[in-house]
């Protein structure tokens, strides 16, 4: 296995993930309060 | 009703909430898929590189995230600039959407570049033009962000943010011509809009598709993060 391939992608794709569920978050917390 | 007047109508907020949503909608659905089949042409499909071996399928992010980097850097001193030149709500509110997912694209193209980087070159970093640049373009995005949290009011920090991505927008083309200006460890552009890309068709395509799904991702993240600011800032 190619970690430096392993390293870029997991990496990558985790950190999109994160941004969409922190926007998710931050817009249920909107919806909520209204 | 004519073209013009037509623009300024989707400038309201009030007006644009329900057609980001719509539009966020499709492009999740559709960066989705184009990353999917960009995963499977960049591992399935395309060949073994005759000199790099397989390291090189980081390109796959890797140039695609750098391209990002620097288009949604422009897009977001376009919005700026347009808030500052018709005061349009909506302007500021797309740039202050858009500088996030800039600053994480950046990163990524950081971050690969530097795995790519190792195994190819046998350094993880080193001060030449086209990285030093990209580097600064990732504290451009951090310097708008925290400018514009440092001002309590919205539109005075969306005027004070334009100005500061106006003025940071020069960093692009040095971003860009960086390798043609200076002898950098960095290669020249494989792809260009005047000739051939240089790899093999598979390759190319596995590039396209992935930047395809990064754009997408990233006009449906920045339609969902307008949306929370219109909903914050009523």
């Amino acid at each position: 296995m190619n970690w430096y391939i392993v390293g870029s992608y997991a990496v990558t794709f985790a950190l999109l993930a994160l941004e969409v569920a922190a926007l998710m978050r931050r817009r249920k917390r909107l919806e909520t309060k209204a | 009703m004519n073209t013009a007047v037509r623009w300024f109508w989707f400038a309201s907020p009030h007006t644009f909430f329900p057609l980001a949503g719509r539009i966020a909608r499709w492009c999740a659905a559709g960066a989705a898929l184009l990353a999917l089949a960009g995963l499977y042409v960049g591992f399935g499909v395309a060949p073994t590189d005759a000199q790099q071996g397989e390291v090189y399928r980081i390109i796959f992010i890797h140039v695609p995230a750098a391209w990002m980097s620097m288009f949604l850097y422009l897009v977001m001193a376009l919005w700026a600039a347009l808030g500052l030149a018709f005061n349009t709500r909506l302007s500021g509110m797309m740039a202050q959407a858009l500088a996030p997912t800039g600053a994480l694209f950046t990163f990524i193209a950081l971050w690969t570049g530097a795995l790519w980087g190792k195994p190819t070159w046998g350094t993880y970093w080193v001060w030449d033009a086209r990285l030093t640049s990209e580097l600064i373009l990732l504290f451009l995005y951090f310097g708008f962000m925290a400018l514009h949290a440092s001002i309590d009011d919205p539109r005075r920090a969306d005027r004070a943010a334009a100005v500061l991505a106006l003025v940071g927008a020069v960093n692009v083309p040095i971003i860009y011509y960086s390798v043609q200006w200076w002898n950098t460890l960095h290669q020249g552009a494989s792809v260009s809009f005047t000739k051939a890309p240089s790899m093999a068709a598979a390759m190319f395509a596995g590039m396209m598709l992935m930047a395809a799904a990064f754009w997408l991702y990233s006009i449906a993240v920045a339609m969902v993060r307008v949306r929370c600011m219109i909903l914050e800032r009523q």
